[in-house]
């Protein structure tokens, strides 16, 4: 199973890679787990951390939560994560945050495009976030 | 699957994320980089408090060997950790938030 943790505020992480071939990123993160947020999105901080060229970007579209209308960019992309005998690859349309005042200090989210891919076990009591796999588009032993 | 994961999967089918991978050193070393995070992330929540009481508001980088760099903003930090050869994807970046605001997402 996929493990993941809880931070000392009880925010619900998960580690993952990110490849994006196009721009030639290779990422390690953590995503905030989201089950309210439709699709996997990388916010300011780790778009600056990856020195992802906004400039290069398109595919501009907009999403709405709770702050309102926020601009994000479309992109192809792997997200990977342990799965301790294998490594599970998902192939997305990973959302790219265009900065602004409101999303400067928020976690990338993974989304539902993953998560439903999954069963969760969300026991923040026992600190326990584990998930199993059901199905993921690639599955690579790990030696 | 929905639609939007087909369409990826047709531009980044089998050998093509294959070859991704095998550049990136297999699928072994896509888990050891995966787990190696993990452990600088734990060790960053883990020494948050103490580090916000010495550095309270700042920003903080930490790699493996621990912090790297303290700075007023993301990028003075990000910048001093690349001037140390770190990539800012190998490190963790947080704020050291003394009142930090209440997520609703």
């Amino acid at each position: 199973m996929i493990l993941g943790e809880f931070d000392e505020r009880g925010r619900p992480y998960i580690e993952g890679r990110l490849i994006i071939p196009r721009l030639r990123v290779d990422h390690w993160m953590f995503f905030l787990l989201d089950t309210g947020a439709e699709r996997t999105c990388l916010h300011p901080r780790d778009v600056s951390r990856a020195r992802i060229p906004l400039e290069e970007l398109g595919g501009a579209m907009q999403s709405r939560g709770v702050g309102g209308l926020s601009p994000y960019y479309r992109e192809s992309a792997l997200l990977s994560f342990d799965d301790q005998l294998y490594t599970r690859v998902y192939a997305i349309e990973l959302l790219i945050a265009s900065p602004h005042e409101g999303n400067e200090g928020l976690p990338s989210l993974l989304g539902r495009d993953v998560i439903n891919n999954w069963n969760i076990r969300y026991d923040p009591t026992n600190e326990a976030l584990e998930c199993v796999v059901h199905y993921a588009d690639y599955s690579l032993a790990v030696n | 699957m929905s639609e939007t994961a087909d369409r990826m999967q047709d531009l980044m089918d089998e050998a093509y994320v294959s070859s991704v991978i095998e550049d990136l050193g297999g699928a072994q070393a896509l888990v050891d980089g995966i787990r190696e995070y993990r452990h600088i992330v734990k060790r960053m929540w883990s020494e948050r408090a103490s580090l916000m009481e010495k550095y309270p508001d700042m920003w903080v980088a930490m790699g493996k060997e621990g912090v790297l760099a303290i700075g007023s903003s993301m990028d003075e930090v990000l910048e001093k950790v690349e001037s140390q050869g770190y990539r800012g994807s190998e490190v963790v970046i947080e704020f050291l938030d003394t009142d930090p605001p209440i997520l609703i997402l």
